[in-house]
């Protein structure tokens, strides 16, 4: 699904409460198209075994 | 001049009392007054609390109270670590008379090392730009040519510390805060693996990636920094448990047999060609050094930049709501621009990205060190901008100036490694070139040992901007 400008203005004052004029939403909805797109395409490689919490334990686990 | 001295130096100077440290805080003063209004890298000058400590440093030097390497020296920092009673402004308008209640546990380690406080240096508004812009407390500017930037977000402390007029500096990083500055004004920037450093007292600008790291004029005095602020903090429960080794100890035992990882797949091909003969020359010091160069390929970084920033923005909208709605007008439009996307990314967006974290730094790790100890990369892409062509007047510039000037650094931030700037020469008009050096986990001591090892052998470090 596109994101639009009016859909973007529409959750900013719905949702959250804040007045965006047409043009920030135009390009916030760009942006916002931009990086759920590609989180949403990188995320297709996620298994169910992919656990968020155990960042700091591979950090820690990968020292030498 | 005493401030031409290194931390090192001068950290040895006033130990064996060839100078005081009030004559190293009264030196540092007049330098202070010297560049400010040119620099603008301050924002407080606390000159009688400076001096009435050094005071004290020297007192207990003579009874034979030497505390640390630090003790007597005049250090200023990124106005972001709380010290109770004392404001703290976060670069910000909104924040522009907070006074926090308790004192960071970085302020404090600092504090018990015996490091004199100078004062509090400027920077992005609330951490959260790499050019130096700060529409509140004014535009910081490069000490080697102040049309330019200093980089940012600790633009001040990057600024600062090339202008000589401290010896060393705390500033924070999330996504390139202490590299940029460090790149930009010829001196180190550290960012130290996540974890490694406490954040507790330090306002957040993203939970999840931000680290607090040293900028000084060498890698030996960077190490000085870390090694006072570095361990294990109960009131940072994300600090690690293991020990921290002895970051100077090993400063000297050389790199012959180092692997240095050269990506030949992303972001040293596309550096602008104006920064490519010093990146080389670097990288041929590197190896008469008796560094290995191995030619490897890396993950993709703008794929984690990607996810980089969705936890970034999704991380910063929720920290900055409530001043969103009820004080959008006290918000820069730079900084503004860069967190309302966070509000309208779903959060299951967020959270993948953070589930992808554990297995692409797994992947990094089995690509990269694998084959090398260490990962060699540009700061940035591009030479030093001039202040006008990338200041963000307009919300809609912000995403492609930022991505254009951390896209060889943010991602680092993603995968938590440490990652230090060295300096390696100038462009044709002047303006600093640095290296990037990426580790593994923790192994911020080899970052800092090759580093040592280049900057013995070369002398961009100690050469002063014309101010």
């Amino acid at each position: 699904m596109k994101i639009d400008g009016k859909l973007i203005r529409e959750e900013a004052r719905r949702k959250h409460g804040i007045d965006l004029d047409a043009d920030r939403a135009d390009e916030l909805a760009r942006e916002v198209d931009r990086l759920n797109t590609a989180t949403a395409e990188a995320a297709r490689s996620i298994g169910l075994d992919d656990d968020p919490t155990v960042f700091t334990a591979v950090l820690r686990g990968l020292r030498r | 001049m005493p401030t031409d001295m290194t931390l090192a130096a001068a950290s040895e100077a006033v130990r064996t009392r060839a100078v005081s440290s009030v004559e190293l805080v009264d030196a540092c003063l007049a330098r202070i007054e010297r560049v400010q209004p040119t620099l603008n890298c301050f924002i407080s000058v606390e000159a009688e609390e400076a001096l009435a400590a050094a005071e004290r440093a020297d007192i207990e030097i003579a009874r034979g109270e030497w505390r640390s390497p630090l003790h007597g020296v005049p250090l200023a920092h990124k106005d972001m670590f709380y010290r109770a009673g004392r404001v703290s402004t976060f670069g910000s308008a909104i924040l522009r008379d907070h006074v926090p209640d308790y004192t960071s546990t970085v302020m404090t380690r600092l504090a018990d090392a015996g490091a004199i406080h100078l004062g509090s240096l400027n920077m992005a508004e609330f951490a959260a730009g790499p050019v130096g812009q700060n529409d509140h407390f004014g535009q910081v500017r490069n000490p080697w040519n102040t049309g330019h930037i200093p980089g940012g977000s600790s633009s001040g402390s990057g600024a600062a510390v090339a202008a000589r007029a401290c010896f060393g500096s705390l500033g924070s990083d999330t996504g390139a805060s202490c590299r940029l500055p460090g790149a930009m004004c010829g001196v180190v920037g550290l960012k130290p693996t996540y974890g490694l450093v406490s954040r507790h007292g330090v306002l957040a600008r993203c939970w999840s990636l931000d680290c607090v790291g040293p900028l000084a004029r060498t890698a030996r005095d960077a190490a000085m920094i870390l090694q006072a602020v570095a361990g294990r903090d109960e009131d940072d429960p994300t600090t690690a448990r293991d020990g921290v080794p002895d970051y100077l100890a090993g400063l000297e035992s050389g790199v012959d047999g180092l692997r240095v990882g050269v990506p030949g797949n992303h972001l040293y091909p596309d550096v602008d060609p104006e920064l490519r003969p010093a990146l080389e020359t670097a990288l041929s010091a590197l190896r008469d050094l008796g560094c290995e160069l191995v030619d490897l390929d890396m993950p993709d970084p703008d794929r984690m930049y990607v996810l980089t920033e969705v936890i970034h923005k999704c991380e910063a909208a929720a920290l900055h709501d409530e001043w969103i709605r009820t004080r959008p007008r006290d918000y820069s439009v730079s900084v503004r621009a860069r967190l309302e996307a966070g509000y309208f990314l779903p959060a299951t967006r967020y959270i993948q990205a953070q589930r992808l974290r554990p297995r692409m730094l797994s992947e990094f790790d089995e690509a990269v060190f694998a084959r090398a100890d260490v990962l060699f990369t540009p700061v940035t892409p591009i030479p030093v901008p001039r202040i006008e062509d990338v200041a963000i007047t307009r919300s809609g510039d912000a995403p492609r100036i930022v991505e254009t000037i951390t896209r060889c650094t943010r991602w680092v931030n993603y995968l938590g490694l440490p990652a230090l700037s060295v300096p390696c020469g100038f462009t044709e008009n002047g303006l600093p070139v640095g290296f990037q050096l990426v580790g593994r986990p923790f192994d911020e001591s080899l970052l800092l040992r090759l580093a040592e090892s280049y900057q013995s052998d070369t002398d961009w470090h100690v050469r002063t901007p014309p101010l």
